[in-house]
């Protein structure tokens, strides 16, 4: 199979998951970390988190690094940095595109 | 004070509707077992409900996490019914969603018109190995046409709600395709 990494672009759930985890965190500590960083923009539902911390466990960009202790604590894999790399990337290009177009525009 | 009201749905969202309804009027749900409906008296709209299909029944090890995880944000298991589950959180509260934005809102969809479907053409299958049962020494007999008749009107009843999540599937997939 060939690897699409950095060729689809990801949802802005999965992505702010993944940047909630570069340290071990469990799903409320998630929730409330997306809202902090968005400024209050995305409150995540549990639905949307659960679903989703679902199918990143299933693509391997997560993994779960504590099962045993009552809440269930989650961490990025190396897979998963590769893929917010990519895709921070992919945002990059697109921010300085539309600047350099808006830009031009009133620079006009 | 205790109030009891007997419905049948099959839309989730229609019972959601209603249930949140009664609360505006000062019932809060607090029950469900066979159609019967258990509701106490609460302040007015002092409950927001929400109702989930969950990937499995509620003593699931999946679908405790879910549980676990809804009721950290602050709100409230209410009961549950094989994979159903109904929540509620005060309304004083900040908002109630389970879903927030729109792929996750078709996924959960997506799972209620697979239940439905599988459900729906289960119960045509069992009604049409009912048909063989139908005369008996060249008689018809009634309490077999009958029975016929409940399972395929049943099987109708749940096709259409798999239909009508279809339905609200591809109105969504129509809102995302704008947003992209």
């Amino acid at each position: 199979m060939t690897n699409h990494i950095g060729k689809i672009p990801i949802t802005e759930t999965a992505y702010y998951i993944l940047l909630s985890l570069f340290n071990p965190n469990h799903g409320y500590g998630i929730m409330q970390n997306i809202s902090e960083i968005s400024n209050s923009r995305i409150n995540m539902g549990p639905g949307t988190l659960y679903g989703a911390l679902t199918n990143l466990l299933d693509k391997g960009w997560i993994v779960l690094v504590s099962e045993d202790s009552r809440k269930k604590e989650y961490l990025i894999t190396e897979l998963g940095k590769e893929i917010i790399e990519n895709e921070v990337g992919r945002l990059n290009e697109l921010c300085i595109n539309g600047n350099r177009i808006l830009g031009g525009i009133k620079n006009d | 004070m205790i109030k009891k009201v007997f419905r049948l749905y099959a839309d989730k969202d229609s019972e959601e509707k209603w249930i949140n309804d009664m609360a505006n009027k000062g019932w809060a749900f607090s029950h469900f077992f066979l159609g019967m409906y258990t509701f106490k008296k609460c302040e007015v709209g002092e409950y927001v409900y929400r109702i989930d299909l969950m990937g499995d029944i509620a003593s699931g090890k999946k679908s405790m996490d879910y549980i676990k995880l809804v009721e950290e944000t602050g709100a409230e298991y209410v009961d549950s019914w094989f994979r159903w589950v109904y929540f509620r959180k005060k309304s004083s509260e900040n908002g109630f969603e389970l879903y927030s934005d729109i792929d996750s809102r078709i996924n959960n969809y997506k799972g209620i018109r697979q239940m439905f479907a599988i459900l729906g053409i289960s119960e045509f299958c069992i009604g049409m190995g009912q048909l063989s049962l139908l005369f008996r020494d060249g008689n018809l007999q009634i309490f077999n046409l009958i029975l016929v008749l409940i399972i395929f009107y049943l099987g109708f009843v749940i096709l259409s709600v798999a239909l009508k999540t279809n339905k609200k599937i591809k109105q969504l997939m129509k809102e995302n395709s704008i947003k992209e």
